[in-house]
């Protein structure tokens, strides 16, 4: 937490409002002309980047040491058909290591079954969740087009490539090599298990899945212990089919947001949502002791990929969201087409950092929008329960704000207080985590890409200082393929 | 390998066999057993089925055969023929001689290991493969109307399972 407010943002948008021409798109923007070009971030690549040590800016701790893994959706194209969504890139694991101020990367494709028998094939064979190749084969159960492609965390020992609508899978930590799909019991086979699974305060781990069937749509709520066996497992019925790609975690409560963007079927998976703006979010409200609806609370129509923590505080329960007034970041912003978020002219997909603060007892809520277009947040997983900065990449959108590029954002949500970075225009951030060194010393850590120099690395800052800058970078020799979420595993 | 084996059409519910249209619904697990007590009366057409995509090589298949959508979509059981066949590779081909004219639709499932029921996951969805004619039941078991087929010569039918 901040003691003291470190407001960045009319120098920052002073500088920018000169520095930047045109709009390079709300978060993950590749800067690349679309969709002729995909730009760095989505050129064919390789299957696998071998370990190669990274050019050094700064001064790395010689107390920090650890691996970031990261998942990409690298592999959008072959045999001349290219993907129409990221989301349906195969899924590669990359890994920095930080070894004693030195700085290595290497990568590899997740070996799913799908991306075994594509490669066999030599072309894609199933439906994505937003693509459509053609010919494609029907899909046997949900893991037939599983490219786990979305996160990769430790729980316990392993090492484990996420997706959100079917099965984990184990990968050694050491060189990446997949080791197969994951069942959690025999009952759960090639059902959803999302890519952001939560650590309690016990070291118990929670996740969800979320599964519409026959219009019927239910939540899987999985239970985990340290060590990643299963303790627990329930479908709860849900009001509506809305989708959700994450959840977050209280004290007491596993907290499900029921977002307006709900599912008839359709062609594809992404088709088969549309977003309901006269309807209804529900934030639902399970009891962790026996997983029972403790409240539904209806709030206006919205869509969220992803919270900040939530935590409680006497009768109130704190939750924080990057929520979006429509579904366009998820049918058209992350879509490789011309209204994607990656385009050079590309529409804005701006999220709203909101704070709802719930009254446990009846129910009242009030939002308060950070007016920070922040996605991506991430908190200290060793204090979940507590108010805290966040910490995310985005852009101020406030009424005074002119920023038209991404920058690395540090945010309170109880007093408000931020702090921003501007790395300049041209460089595209990516989830930023907090990190600790041996000494104890606290780091925030993300990779980058520097599209004018089509060259990816990574930039190390001293938690709290934002504005003062990276204290270290490591620059690779090329641009590695863009990764949404990953999680720092300290040696 | 092929099994082809004499089936009534005028003879039903000879075997109280639960079939997949049921399991699909029911928490009961069938217990079918080879329709070779049929007689053979008059009929005029072959039926071959073809059911391809095997993940696994082992196990038994249980394919029921209807000629009528009360049956077959009131998943009671009554279907006119019974099979049940060991997998020996991803594909596996099915016969029924003396059909008559008529309209039929297949339900089948793959047990493939052996315990006698479809298995099912946590929120009831077959884990193990199922197939019906058509190719239908895409969202849940199929209806008559969208797994039946015109049988009014020999035909072969290919079934893919999901």
């Amino acid at each position: 937490m901040m003691s003291n407010r470190r407001e960045f943002l009319q120098t920052l948008a002073a500088g920018t409002a000169c520095g930047l021409a045109a709009k390079s798109g709300l978060s993950l923007a590749s800067g690349s002309a679309m969709p002729a070009d995909l730009g760095g971030a989505f050129k064919a690549v390789p299957k696998s980047f071998e370990k190669r040590a990274l050019t050094l800016e700064g001064n790395w701790p010689a107390d920090l040491r650890g691996s970031l893994y990261r998942n990409s959706p690298a592999m959008l194209e072959r045999n001349g058909f290219q993907h129409s969504h990221l989301f349906d890139g195969d899924g590669m694991i990359q890994k920095f290591s930080l070894e004693g101020g030195k700085v290595f990367h290497q990568a590899q494709m997740v070996a799913t079954d799908k991306f075994l028998k594509e490669e066999d094939a030599e072309r894609f064979l199933y439906h994505g969740l937003g693509s459509s190749p053609p010919n494609a084969r029907a899909a046997r159960n949900n893991d037939s087009a599983n490219p786990a492609n979305i996160s990769v965390r430790k729980m316990g020992d392993k090492l484990f490539a996420l997706w959100e609508a079917g099965s984990a899978y184990e990968i050694d930590p050491e060189n990446l090599s997949t080791y197969g799909r994951v069942d959690w019991g025999e009952d759960l086979k090639h059902l959803p298990f999302s890519a952001h699974p939560l650590r309690d305060a016990n070291g118990d781990w929670w996740n969800i899945g979320s599964w519409i069937y026959s219009g019927q749509a239910r939540t899987i709520i999985y239970q985990l212990d340290a060590q990643a066996k299963l303790k627990r497992v329930k479908a709860i019925p849900m009001n509506q089919a809305g989708y959700m790609h994450a959840f977050a975690l209280s004290q007491r409560f596993v907290i499900l947001v029921n977002t307006a963007h709900l599912y008839t079927p359709g062609k594809r998976y992404f088709d088969s949502f549309n977003f309901d703006a006269k309807g209804k979010t529900e934030i639902v409200l399970l009891d962790k002791n026996d997983l029972s609806v403790f409240k539904t609370i209806e709030i206006p129509a919205n869509f969220v990929f992803h919270f900040g923590n939530a935590f409680e505080q006497g009768d109130e329960l704190f939750i924080s969201m990057a929520q979006y007034h429509n579904a366009d970041i998820m049918a058209k912003g992350l879509g490789l087409g011309p209204q994607s978020a990656f385009a050079k002219e590309a529409t804005q997909y701006n999220s709203d950092l909101s704070v709802y603060r719930i009254n446990l007892k009846n129910g009242k809520w009030q939002k308060q929008s950070s007016q920070l277009a922040m996605e991506f947040p991430n908190f200290r997983e060793a204090t979940p329960y507590t108010a805290q900065n966040l910490i995310g990449m985005g852009r101020p959108t406030g009424p005074t704000d002119k920023a038209d590029q991404d920058y690395l954002i540090s945010y309170h949500p109880l007093s408000g207080e931020r702090e921003i970075y501007d790395f300049g225009s041209g460089f595209t951030i990516e989830e930023p985590l907090f990190i600790n060194g041996a000494s104890g010393q606290e780091y925030v850590i993300h990779s980058l890409a520097d599209r004018q120099k089509s060259r990816s690395g990574l930039a190390l800052f001293r938690s709290g200082e934002l504005k003062a800058g990276p204290i270290a970078m490591a620059w690779a020799e090329e641009q590695f393929p863009f990764g949404f979420h990953g999680c720092f595993v300290p040696s | 390998m092929n099994i082809t084996k004499p089936c009534n059409p005028f003879r039903k519910s000879m075997l109280a066999a639960l079939t997949l249209s049921s399991v699909l619904a029911s928490a009961l697990y069938p217990t079918l057993s080879f329709a070779s007590q049929i007689q053979a009366e008059e009929s005029q057409h072959q039926l071959t089925l073809l059911i391809k995509g095997y993940e696994e090589q082992q196990g038994v298949t249980y394919l029921s055969l209807y000629d009528n959508a009360e049956n077959f979509n009131s998943m009671n059981g009554k279907s006119i023929a019974n099979v049940q066949h060991q997998i020996q590779g991803d594909t596996l081909s099915i016969s029924f001689n003396q059909l008559s004219k008529g309209e039929y639709a297949i339900s089948l499932y793959h047990d493939a290991n052996n315990n006698r029921k479809l298995d099912r996951n946590l929120l009831g969805i077959p884990s193990e493969q199922y197939g019906f004619s058509n190719d239908a039941g895409a969202f849940g078991p199929a209806k008559f109307d969208k797994a039946s087929f015109k049988l009014d010569g020999d035909k072969t039918v290919v079934i893919n399972l999901r």
